[in-house]
């Protein structure tokens, strides 16, 4: 856990933030003293994580989008910045998990799967790399056991998380001498 | 874990024997405690970790 004031003075963007682990993880940076921009398709519940951090005495922004668009994605950076005035870390939590069986999975639950899963976190932390180098900041990404086991009925949702995790591997070494980190 | 396991309900005529994967034998792991993983990673205090993909599964990829 965190230690008290750990991130005082600091501001986190998380995405997923309206429910599960999203929600408990903005939870778990504002009781450290983060500021926090909270991420979420659906506004209603993520102004309640918004409120329940305010009450934890940080500044919170809901900001509602949907992360399957690259330019929204950008957007939320640009909000979070204009609202918590710096950015230090960057939890990507956000996900689309759907159970089907492969042969009558759609184009659009293909492709949502993938943009949400995997293209928004790296479209969001390319928004975002310019704070998070000039803070050493953090990059956090939530992938799953998915990632590293086959799983029967999740063809889409585990390959999104093998890339997802491949693509913080890829971007630590990138930026290996760079200050910022990233990890899964 | 607990919401993707829910998931799995919608599904129609599953292979039980395939879903038993993501059933660990020491039960789905809590959300709060990844959590607080997740919220140490993003702290100072995780300086360390870098490239690192660290698993908090309750065991389900021991073996």
């Amino acid at each position: 856990m965190p230690a008290p004031s750990s991130m005082h003075g600091k501001a986190a963007l998380i995405t997923g933030a309206a429910a599960g682990l999203g929600r408990a993880t903005a939870l778990t940076l504002a009781r450290a003293g983060a500021d926090v921009c909270l991420v979420d398709i659906n506004a209603g519940a993520l102004e309640k994580t918004a409120q329940e951090c305010r009450d934890i005495g940080v500044h919170a922004l809901a900001y509602a989008t949907d992360l399957s668009s690259a330019d929204n994605c950008r957007a939320a950076v640009t909000a979070a910045l204009e609202s918590c005035g710096r950015l230090d870390a960057l939890c990507n939590i956000a996900a689309v998990f759907i159970p089907c069986h492969s042969a009558e999975m759609n184009d659009i639950q293909w492709e949502k799967t993938l943009a949400v899963n995997l293209s928004a976190p790296f479209y969001l932390i390319q928004a975002a790399l310019p704070q998070l180098l000039a803070n050493k900041g953090a990059v956090v990404n939530v992938t799953s056991c998915a990632a590293h086991m086959g799983q029967a009925y999740l063809a889409g949702y585990t390959a999104s998380k093998a890339a997802l995790t491949h693509l913080t591997k890829s971007l630590a070494m990138e930026y290996m001498h760079q200050g910022i980190r990233l990890t899964a | 874990m607990t919401e993707l396991a829910q998931g799995f309900r919608n599904l129609r005529n599953p292979d039980p024997e395939l879903l038993k994967r993501y059933s660990p034998l020491r039960g789905l792991v809590e959300i709060e405690h990844v959590a607080e993983m997740v919220a140490f990673l993003a702290t100072d205090a995780a300086a360390g970790y870098h490239g690192a993909v660290i698993n908090i599964d309750n065991g389900i990829t021991a073996g």
